[in-house]
Formats: C-alpha cells, sequence, structure tokens
C-alpha cells in the first residue's frame, strides 16, 4: 500500500460551495492536497498540466458536462490512467455498473457525508487513508 | 419572156468562162494537171443558171480557150502532141457531161415543184373538201363541185340561194347555223360548225363547215368564204364510242346501285328501263323461271306503242329442257328478224303474240342454275343487234345473277332475323305474362267475379231468346207408335244424335245406344213412369255421338191415349242444352271458389254502399254470422279514428273505385265486436243486373302480415342502430382499432388507427400493421407478432409507427384474437393507443425530476457538509474556516428556501390555483414600486434604473405583476456592467399594453432565446447561482404573464443589451 500523504486530487466541480467543502474536508482529513476547477474544460486544462493522482467530478455542470469530461479525458492516452470518481446527484450513477461502463471507478451520492468522504474516495481508489 | 432575158445565160456562159479563164491563167503557176477546175465551175454556173443550150456555149469557150493559151503552141489554136489532143477531148468530155448532169438536176428539182402546185389544186377535190363564197350584199352563195356533191346534188342543181342551202340542212341544226354566222360576222371570228345535211334520197350525213368573213375599209362584211368536210364517219366513230361510254356507265351504275340497295325489285326496274333506253329498243323484260320451266316476267320497261307483258306468266312449250343446258352454258339468242329465223313455229306465234320482230336473250344464270332471262325486244322492225349490244347484255345479265344473289342472302338474314326477333319477343312476353299473372292474381280472383255477374246476367238476358230460336230452329221431333214401337224422327232428331238425317231407321234401340249409360236407367224408367202415371215427360240427360262427344239434350214427351187409358202414342221434341249444361256448371264452379275462396269477397251497391252479398270468408273475417252483413251499410266494417269517420273511409274508396275502375289499397277494418285489424283490398265496379253498378271488394287479412313488417322494421332499426352505435364506438374511438384475417392482414382499421399509420382505409387493406412499423423496429415486431399469430395468443407491445410523411408516433399495441360462436378463429381485433405525448411527457418529467433533484441536492449538499464538518470539530482549530463553514450553510439555506419558494410558485401558478385578484392600475406605479423593491442590488451593482413616466391603467394582479417587473429587472441589473442603465418603459397599444425592460448587459445568444423562460434553461447556471437565481425566474414571469393572457419574450443581441417585453390584454368592453 502506497503512501497516501503525497496524494494530489482534482476536484472538478461547477458549484463553488461545493468546491470548497470538498476541498476542505479532503486537505483537513485526509491532508491530501487539492486543486480545483469550476468547469470541465478548466478541469481538462489542469489534470494536463497537474497530472492528479485521481479526480473527483460533478457530472451536472453548466457547459461541459461530466460525462463529456470523462470521455476526453479516456481519449487522452497521457491522462486516461488518471482514476476518477462522480461526485454527483443523479441517481442511476451511483450504481457500479452504471459508472464503470462510462468508465468511472466510483460515484459518491449528493448530499455527501463530508467526514468520511476521503474514506469513500480511497476505498474506490484502493488507498489506505489511515 | 424578155428578149434579154433569153440572152443572159448566154452572156453568163461568156463571162463566166472569161472568169475562169482569168483565174486559170492567173493561177497557173500554182497548177498542174488541174486546168479545168475553174471551167468546169463556169460550165456548172452557167448550165445551171442557163439551161443545157448555154451550158454548151461555155464548153465550147472553155475548150478554144485551154487550145489556146495553155495547149502549146500557146496562143495559137492548133496542137503539137497527140497527147494535148487526148487531153483536151477528155476535157470536152467531162464539160459535157458536166453540163448534162446539172441540166438535169435542175430540170428534176423544177418539176418537183410543178407537181407539188399540181396537187395543192386537186387535195381539196381529193379530200371530199368543199369550197363555198358567199357574196353578202347580194346574198349569192357559189359552191364548188365538191360542196354540191357534199350536199348529194348533182354538179350545177345548187341555185347559189341562202334558203336553198338551209333547205337541204335537217331542221334542228338550221338556227344555229344562222347564228354561227351572224357570230362569225359581227364578230370577225373563225365560222366553225357541224351540220347534218338530209340528201334528197332521205340520208342523213354530218358535215363540218369553217369559214371567214372579209371586209371592207368601212368595216362592212363583204363575203365570207370557206369549206365544206364530210364527218360522217368520224360521227359515227364518236356515235359508237359515246354508245360504249354509255353502256359501261349503266354497268357501273347498276353495279352500283346492287352495292347499295338491296331491293332486288328496284335493280329490276332500273335495269330494264336503262337498257331500253340506251338500246332504243320497244320492250326489255326480265323473265324468272319456275322449276317446271314456266316463268313470269318480273320487270319489264315497254314503249307507249306497244302491249305491257309485265307479270304475265308464260309457258313455252317449246322450251323445254333442250334450251336450258345451252343457256346455262351462256347461250345468247339472237334473232334480227323472227320472220327469217327458222323459229319453231309455236314459239313464233308466242313472240307474235308479244308484238316481237326482233329479239336478243342472254340467260341470267344464278349459282350454275338457270334462273331467267333478260331479253331485248324490238317490235317496230327487224333490228341487226350489234356485238356490243349483245356484250352489253350479258354483262348486265351477269350483274343481275349478282343482285339476286345478294338479295336471296339479305332476305335469309332478314328471316333469321325476324324469327330471332320473334323468339326475344316471345319469351319476353311469356315473361311479362308470368310476372302479370303473379301481380294480377288479385285481380283475377275479382275477374272471377265479374265473369260471374256477367254469365248471370247473360243467361238472363238471353235465356228466353234462345230457347225460343233454338226451339225454332234446332227442335227434334219423335212420334211413336205403340206397342207396335213404329217411329218417326224428322230430320233434326238425327242430328241432335250426331247422325246423318235418315241414314239410318229409327228405333227405339237406336236411341238407347246413343244414351249416355249413366243416364239411361233412370231416363228409361222416368219415361215409363209417365206413361203409365199419364204424366207429362221431361228429362235433361246426356247422349254419346258416334265420334264419343257428349252432349246434354233436354228431353219432353207427351202420351196419348185410348178409351181404356192406354198410350196409343208418344210424341216427343229434343233439344241441345249443352250450352246452357255448360254454363250453369262453370256458374255452380265458379260460385264454388267465390265460397271457399281464401280471400274474404263482399259487393256492395255503388248507389247507397250498402252490403248486397258477403262471402263466408269475409263474414269470418269480420266475425259476424251468415248472411248478417246483408243490406247493411258497408261503412260498419271500416275502422273510425279520431280523425276519419268510417263513412268517410267508405266514401274515399268508393270514389277511388268508381273514378278509376277498380283500386288496390290497404284499410284499417273492425270486427264485429270492435276491434280493428288491417286488410289489403281489391275493389273492382261491375253492372249487377239488379243492383246496377257494384263494388267486388276482395278483402285479405294482413293484420299477421302488418305486425310481421313491423317487427322487421323494428328490428331492422334496432340493427340499424346498434350498427350506428358500434360504427360510432369505433369511428369516434380515441384509441386505433383494427382487425384482420386470420392470415393478420387488416380487414378493417378505424379513422384513429389511420390517423396513427398516417394511411387510407384503402391503404391498409389487406396489409398486415407490422407494414406501418418504423424499420428499426420492424423486424423485431414482425417476428414476435408471427409467433404470436401462430400461436394464436394475445400480444402486447409499445412501437413506432412511421408515417408516409416521415412523422414518428409512439404506440402501444394489444392485440386479441377473435373465435367464433363455434370457437373457430376468425381473426384478430387490435388497439393501439398513440402514446407519443404521453412518451414526450414521461421523458419532460424524468427530465425535470432530475434537474429539480440535482438542484435541491447541490444546497442540501453544501449545508449537510458545512454543517457536518463544524458539528464533528474538525475545525476547532480554524476559525476562519469554520466561519466560511458556516456562511456556506446560510447561503445555501436561503437559496434552498428560495428555491422552494419559487417551485412552489411555479405550481401553485401552473396548476391554476392562484386567483387573480385583478383591478385597475397604473403601470408606472407598478413599475416604481419594483424598481423600489431592486433600488439597493442596483445601487450595490452600481446600475441606474430610469422609469418612463407614462401613465396607462392597466387590468392586472397588482402583486404578480410587480413580482414578473421585480424579476426582470432583477434580472437586467444581475447581468448588467456597472455604470449601466436599465430602462423600464410602457405602451399603450390597441389592444395591449406592453411592457419593456432595456438593458445594456451582456446579452442572450440566439440559441437561448427560445428556451430561456423554460425551467432551469439558465444561459449559465453556475454563474446565475451565483448571482442567487434559482433558475425559476422568467419561467415564473411567463406563467404569470400567460394567466393574465399576456405574451412574454425577449430580444437581444449578444453584447449590446437584451430587451425583455411582456403584454397585458386591455380589458374589452
Amino acid at each position: 500500500m502506497e503512501s497516501v500523504t503525497t496524494k494530489r486530487i482534482l476536484i472538478v466541480e461547477d458549484e463553488r460551495n461545493l468546491r470548497t467543502l470538498v476541498q476542505i474536508s479532503l486537505e483537513v482529513l485526509a491532508g491530501w492536497k487539492v486543486i480545483v476547477a469550476a468547469s470541465g474544460e478548466e478541469g481538462l486544462l489542469l489534470a494536463e498540466r497537474e497530472r492528479p493522482d485521481a479526480i473527483i467530478l460533478d457530472v451536472m455542470m453548466p457547459g461541459m458536462d461530466g460525462i463529456t469530461f470523462l470521455q476526453e479525458l479516456l481519449a487522452n492516452p497521457d491522462l486516461q490512467n488518471i482514476p476518477v470518481v462522480f461526485l454527483t446527484a443523479k441517481a442511476e450513477l451511483i450504481e457500479p455498473e452504471c459508472f464503470a461502463k462510462l468508465g468511472a471507478t466510483g460515484a459518491i451520492a449528493k448530499p455527501f457525508e463530508p467526514l468520511t468522504l476521503h474514506k469513500q474516495v480511497a476505498s474506490f481508489l484502493g488507498w489506505d487513508c489511515e | 419572156m424578155r428578149f434579154y432575158q433569153r440572152l443572159v445565160p448566154y452572156g453568163v456562159a461568156i463571162g463566166s468562162t472569161a472568169i475562169a479563164l482569168l483565174l486559170t491563167l492567173w493561177l497557173e503557176p500554182f497548177m498542174f494537171r488541174t486546168i479545168g477546175t475553174f471551167f468546169y465551175l463556169a460550165i456548172i454556173v452557167t448550165a445551171w443558171y442557163g439551161d443545157l443550150r448555154s451550158g454548151f456555149v461555155t464548153v465550147v469557150f472553155s475548150t478554144l480557150a485551154i487550145n489556146y493559151f495553155f495547149i502549146p503552141p500557146q496562143h495559137i489554136f492548133g496542137f503539137d502532141r497527140g497527147k494535148d489532143v487526148f487531153e483536151l477531148g477528155i476535157f470536152l468530155l467531162v464539160s459535157v457531161t458536166i453540163n448534162l448532169l446539172t441540166d438535169r438536176f435542175r430540170d428534176s428539182k423544177q418539176l418537183a415543184q410543178e407537181k407539188a402546185k399540181l396537187l395543192l389544186r386537186i387535195a381539196p377535190s381529193a379530200a371530199q373538201m368543199g369550197m363555198w363564197n358567199w357574196d353578202i350584199p347580194t346574198g349569192q352563195i357559189q359552191w364548188s363541185v365538191d360542196h354540191e356533191l357534199l350536199f348529194g346534188l348533182t354538179p350545177g342543181m345548187f341555185d347559189g340561194r341562202y334558203e336553198s342551202f338551209l333547205a337541204c340542212l335537217y331542221p334542228d341544226d338550221r338556227e344555229p347555223i344562222n347564228q354561227a354566222l351572224q357570230q362569225a360576222i359581227e364578230k370577225n371570228s373563225l365560222y366553225q360548225v357541224e351540220y347534218r345535211v338530209v340528201w334528197p334520197d332521205g340520208s342523213i350525213h354530218w358535215i363540218e363547215a369553217r369559214g371567214h368573213a372579209f371586209y371592207n375599209q368601212a368595216g362592212e362584211p363583204i363575203h365570207m368564204t370557206g369549206t365544206a368536210t364530210a364527218i360522217d364517219q368520224r360521227k359515227q366513230a364518236q356515235g359508237l364510242l359515246q354508245e360504249k361510254f354509255e353502256q359501261q356507265r349503266l354497268i357501273m351504275e347498276i353495279t352500283q346501285k346492287i352495292r347499295q340497295s338491296l331491293n332486288i325489285e328496284e335493280i329490276f326496274q332500273t335495269t330494264v328501263n336503262e337498257i331500253r333506253q340506251l338500246l332504243q329498243t320497244d320492250r326489255v323484260i326480265i323473265f324468272q323461271f319456275d322449276p317446271k320451266w314456266r316463268g313470269t316476267v318480273v320487270a319489264e320497261s315497254v314503249g307507249t306503242h306497244w302491249i305491257a307483258i309485265l307479270s304475265t306468266e308464260i309457258y313455252d312449250p317449246c322450251f323445254g329442257e333442250n334450251y336450258v343446258e345451252p343457256y346455262k352454258q351462256g347461250l345468247v339468242t339472237v334473232k334480227s328478224d323472227i320472220y327469217k329465223a327458222g323459229i319453231d313455229p309455236c314459239h313464233l306465234q308466242l313472240l307474235a303474240n308479244f308484238q316481237v320482230r326482233a329479239n336478243l336473250v342472254v340467260p341470267i344464270v344464278k349459282g350454275g342454275e338457270l334462273w331467267g332471262l333478260l331479253i331485248a325486244h324490238n317490235c317496230a322492225a327487224p333490228r341487226q343487234w350489234q356485238s356490243t349490244e349483245i356484250d352489253f347484255m350479258r354483262q348486265l345479265a351477269n350483274q343481275m345473277s349478282i343482285a339476286i344473289q345478294q338479295s336471296e342472302l339479305f332476305e335469309q338474314v332478314q328471316t333469321e332475323l325476324r324469327e330471332r326477333k320473334q323468339a326475344e319477343r316471345a319469351l319476353q312476353q311469356l315473361n311479362a305474362e308470368l310476372e302479370q299473372r303473379i301481380q294480377e292474381r288479385t285481380a283475377k280472383l275479382s275477374e272471377v267475379n265479374d265473369r260471374l255477374i256477367e254469365a248471370l246476367t247473360a243467361l238472363q238476358e238471353s235465356e228466353e231468346s234462345r230457347r225460343l230460336a233454338l226451339d225454332l230452329t234446332h227442335v227434334g221431333f219423335w212420334d211413336m207408335q205403340l206397342p207396335s214401337e213404329y217411329l218417326v224422327w224428322n230430320d233434326i232428331k238425327f242430328t241432335l244424335l250426331g247422325l246423318d238425317p235418315f241414314s239410318i231407321k229409327p228405333t227405339r234401340e237406336l236411341w238407347r245406344s246413343h244414351v249416355h249409360p249413366d243416364d239411361l236407367g233412370w231416363v228409361e224408367q222416368k219415361f215409363l213412369e209417365s206413361i203409365e202415371n199419364q204424366t207429362d215427360y221431361a228429362a235433361e240427360h246426356r247422349v254419346i255421338y258416334p265420334d264419343g262427344s257428349v252432349h246434354w239434350l233436354m228431353s219432353r214427351a207427351k202420351a196419348v191415349y185410348n178409351e181404356l187409358g192406354q198410350p196409343v202414342r208418344v210424341l216427343g221434341v229434343l233439344l241441345d242444352i249443352s250450352d246452357r249444361k255448360r254454363t250453369e256448371q262453370i256458374l255452380e264452379l265458379q260460385a264454388v271458389i267465390t265460397r271457399n275462396m281464401a280471400e274474404g269477397v263482399c259487393l256492395v251497391r255503388a248507389s247507397d254502399a250498402v252490403i248486397v252479398y258477403a262471402n263466408p270468408k269475409f263474414e269470418q273475417m269480420f266475425d259476424y254470422d251468415s248472411g248478417e252483413l246483408n243490406d247493411r251499410h258497408v261503412s260498419i266494417v271500416n275502422y273510425a279514428t279520431e280523425e276519419v269517420t268510417a263513412e268517410d273511409v267508405t266514401q274515399a274508396i268508393r270514389s277511388a273505385v268508381l273514378q278509376n275502375g277498380e283500386a288496390i289499397y290497404e284499410v284499417h277494418n273492425v270486427k264485429k265486436d270492435g276491434t280493428p285489424f288491417w286488410c289489403k283490398a281489391t275493389c273492382s265496379v261491375f253492372k249487377h243486373p239488379d243492383y246496377g253498378d257494384v263494388l267486388v271488394a276482395v278483402h285479405q287479412d294482413i293484420t299477421l302480415a302488418k305486425h310481421l313488417e313491423e317487427v322487421r322494421q323494428q328490428v331492422e332499426e334496432a340493427l340499424r342502430q346498434s350498427e350506428a352505435k358500434f360504427r360510432s364506438l369505433s369511428e369516434s374511438s380515441p384509441v386505433g382499432i383494427f382487425m384482420t384475417n386470420t392470415q393478420g392482414d387488416c380487414i378493417y382499421i378505424n379513422p384513429r388507427h389511420q390517423m396513427i399509420c398516417g394511411c387510407t382505409f384503402d391503404e391498409a387493406l389487406g396489409k398486415s400493421w407490422v407494414e406501418f412499423i418504423h424499420p428499426e423496429d420492424r423486424e423485431e415486431v414482425a417476428a414476435e407478432w408471427a409467433k404470436v399469430l401462430s400461436q394464436r395468443q394475445e400480444y402486447s407491445s409499445e412501437t413506432r409507427y412511421i408515417r408516409k410523411d416521415g412523422t414518428i408516433r409512439f404506440g402501444r399495441v394489444l392485440f386479441a384474437p377473435i373465435f367464433s360462436a363455434v370457437d373457430e378463429f376468425v381473426g384478430y381485433v387490435g388497439t393501439v393507443e398513440d402514446i407519443t405525448d404521453s412518451r414526450a411527457i414521461e421523458i419532460m418529467k424524468k427530465e425535470f425530476i432530475s434537474i429539480v433533484s440535482h438542484e435541491l441536492r447541490t444546497p442540501l449538499a453544501a449545508i449537510r457538509g458545512s454543517m457536518g464538518l463544524l458539528a464533528s470539530g474538525v475545525l476547532q482549530d480554524k476559525p476562519e474556516t469554520a466561519q466560511q463553514m458556516l456562511d456556506i450553510a446560510v447561503q445555501n439555506t436561503e437559496r434552498l428556501v428560495r428555491l422552494v419558494n419559487d417551485i412552489l410558485d411555479l405550481e401553485r401558478l401552473e396548476a391554476r390555483t392562484v386567483k387573480l385578484n385583478k383591478q385597475w392600475c397604473d403601470g408606472v406605479t407598478l413599475m416604481q414600486q419594483s424598481v423600489k423593491t431592486v433600488q439597493s442590488l442596483a445601487v450595490q451593482s452600481n446600475i441606474t434604473l430610469f422609469v418612463e413616466p407614462t401613465s396607462v391603467q392597466v387590468w392586472a394582479d397588482s402583486d404578480l405583476i410587480v413580482q414578473t417587473l421585480v424579476n426582470l429587472i432583477g434580472n437586467a441589473i444581475k447581468f448588467s456592467p456597472p455604470e449601466t442603465i436599465v430602462t423600464l418603459s410602457i405602451q399603450d397599444q390597441t389592444d395591449q399594453i406592453l411592457f419593456q425592460i432595456q438593458d445594456q448587459g451582456r446579452g442572450i445568444p440566439a440559441d437561448k432565446i427560445d428556451t430561456i423562460f423554460g425551467r432551469f434553461q439558465q444561459v449559465d447556471a453556475s454563474d446565475s447561482r451565483q448571482k442567487g437565481g434559482t433558475g425559476l425566474g422568467l419561467a415564473i414571469c411567463k406563467s404569470i404573464v400567460k394567466q393574465h393572457g399576456g405574451k412574454i419574450w425577449v430580444e437581444s443581441v449578444v453584447g449590446e443589451g437584451s430587451s425583455f417585453y411582456f403584454t397585458l390584454p386591455k380589458l374589452l368592453d
């Protein structure tokens, strides 16, 4: 099990408050380094530049939505190995077969539990965060 | 001929010799042995010009000249050498010859000219051309000898007078010649005429005359000169030609007539008429044979002086079989004079009877058989028949034959046609009769009554007189002596037994043998009894004639008794009463028929409408006892209603029958007990011997039939209604309905289903419903359907229909198999529900829930997250972050509240649960009120709000309009950069009030213009949320405006600004 302290996470979320929440939650509770993007387009740029260890992705976003973002990501050989976890209000996407089909590694429902968010993410990614 | 003229040839001789000499001298060096050339020419010239003598002069001079000048010794006459003598001799010889030849040649030419002149002189005479000259002032005419000959006169006979000339002419030609002459003189034109001359011997000859007039300087005619030529031959040729032409024309005409006409008599008549005219003969006939070689003249054309023999039957005993065969072979008999032709005397006699002098007979052969003869007679004189005439007759006979054949053929066809027509007519008639018989059944029944009455009347009327007549004319008497039984019969008595009068000895036994065996016993008994009882004997019985026929006789007898009371003699009479018996029998039969008829019959006196007779059936129909109806007014059988009295009904029937003689009608009758019932009746009027005009009414109870008809109509109506009900059920059903046969092919499709498929009834008929399915679904559906169909199961599916125009409808299809009463599978019935709209709504709903859930979850997630972090205490050391969390929580709580409020507002508006509290208010006030609400926000954003102060009264819910305005102004502020103006204005338009909110913001992209009034359809959701929007503001505005009956829209240019408009309708008076 590799060390998790150095993990860098990219959060793609149009909702500013949620972005902040997720960021605080992961930074405070997991000690991960968090990069935030307010749109899909920005997220792709940051992913390219920062090469995060994982991406937490909102699905319903204006402009480029989460599904499109994931397709773009998977289409890019440099980025396609970055695991992606959906953070979504869409109930059907929570089903494992559904997100797996779309190419995501995991999915977390909104509203989420901020205190255990990092654990949920880690469990999808197979990280040890204790 | 003058003297010098005679010398000219000699002068020529000398001159030409001199010229020849000079030329020869001049040209000598160039000439060798041809010295004589020029001299020869000189000789030719001289001899040609003059004659032989002058030619000789040239010869002599030439010889001397040659001797002198050219033969050595020169310039001396004489010879040195023998050779020169020979040469000169040759010259001399040649010269003389040339001279002779030239002269001769010239002579022969002159001779030819002379001859030509002579010929010209005698030509007219040879051509039989006469010359004439007419001195016009004196009137004297001069004729050449030939001219006189042309007129048949001996030379010198013509006295030169114009009148004598005219006298020689054929009378008809005189006037034309006068005119021709006059015209030629007047017009100075050529005179040319053809005329006939009558010779003194009476023969007629044709002349052609030509001539021309000559005039003096004053232009007066002096004389006329010309020629006359005999043109008999030409005329004859012309005549022949004309005749030939006429013949051909006639043949053509007759041929044509045969083609055009099938009237053989007309053809015959035309033929004989034309032939006679053409041949200028006295009679032409067509003679037709019968099988015994007799015959009839079937067509004739005859001159007025000669007897007509048309239709005469002729039998020529000499004709016989001997002539048939030759005629069949085409023999033509030509007799120019029957008296010199060696004809059989009997035949000659026949011809003489018809005044025949010459005849021409050609056979008419039809189909190898001798049909008849075409005959031309000359009666006036013998006649030499021409070969052209014979040919002509033959050709016509051929044409006749064709005409006859055609005509017979036509006749045959006509006959067949007629027979077929007759057969058809008979068939039609039979049909008509049959129909009529059926139709007139009722009428017949009344006719029976008719006859009945008539017979009765007739019988009564005639009985007396007939009896009397019979008594007088046909009474048989007999007289029998007793006991010898010696009998005497009169002739009638024999006749009454069917015997010839007095042909047999009358005996009692003879009498008995004729009486009908069934009657003999009682007749004899009665006879004997009456004699014994001394009463009169009377009996009606039958007798049988020898031919087996049966007759009725009435017999009466009276015996004469002696003083002992013994009968000595019996006298009797007999009458034939067969007719009466027959009538009686018929009457009885008719009476039986009437009594037992299924129809009720009653006789009503026309004068007072009283029933004089009703048959048992009629009485039974009306429930009366026998005879009870007699002498009652007929109206007691007619049913009275509130509208019509029984008398009215009676009167109406009477009028109808009396007017038309007969009437068929349905009538409402009533029984004795008052039960009404319907009858069909036929009523006719007749004359009754006792009652005068009588109406005979035949009634048939049709209550049952009427009832059945009513029931049938009711059932039919019920069926019709039921059919209409089910039809409307299907036709108006909001669900598509169709039926298939056992193969699954459509046999019915209702209008709704047609609409779903986008097809007509006819297009769908016979097709499988699967054909209207979207191609992408079709295969799958077809496979399932086939399976279901084969197993006769029910079936349901949702599928896409594609219409012809390419539009797609979603249908929910349900099928059930149909089984007949005997469980036989007859097809499927199916329904299709158009779920296109509900499906779209379903999808919209899903999408909306998804959006709402997202919109709700987002603030919830924020609140939950921030509060969770705060509550856990992990932020105890981070008071700033903790504060941040609190802010997030508060903000999102507010957002959530707004969102929930908006959703509720919208739902209430759209569910129309909001009652509009409308009142009059000023638009400007509303705008100002709204501005006040958002003024702080505007100030915060550094934006100026400007309201155009136009006062307009509006009829609206002021709170809602203010909410709308606040929303729109709020949006304008949010999306406008600082230092800009938002302008509010209001316009009073014809039928509406227009509000406008104009900003200078960033504008709305064109692709969003149409959707921004939808729920959660922000141009940029995250953006709007940051500005505190819920994504429902414009949707609420739209809903409010719509509730007011107005419209809302936006016009925008990206980067320049947007204008939101909404209208409110004016309150209409």
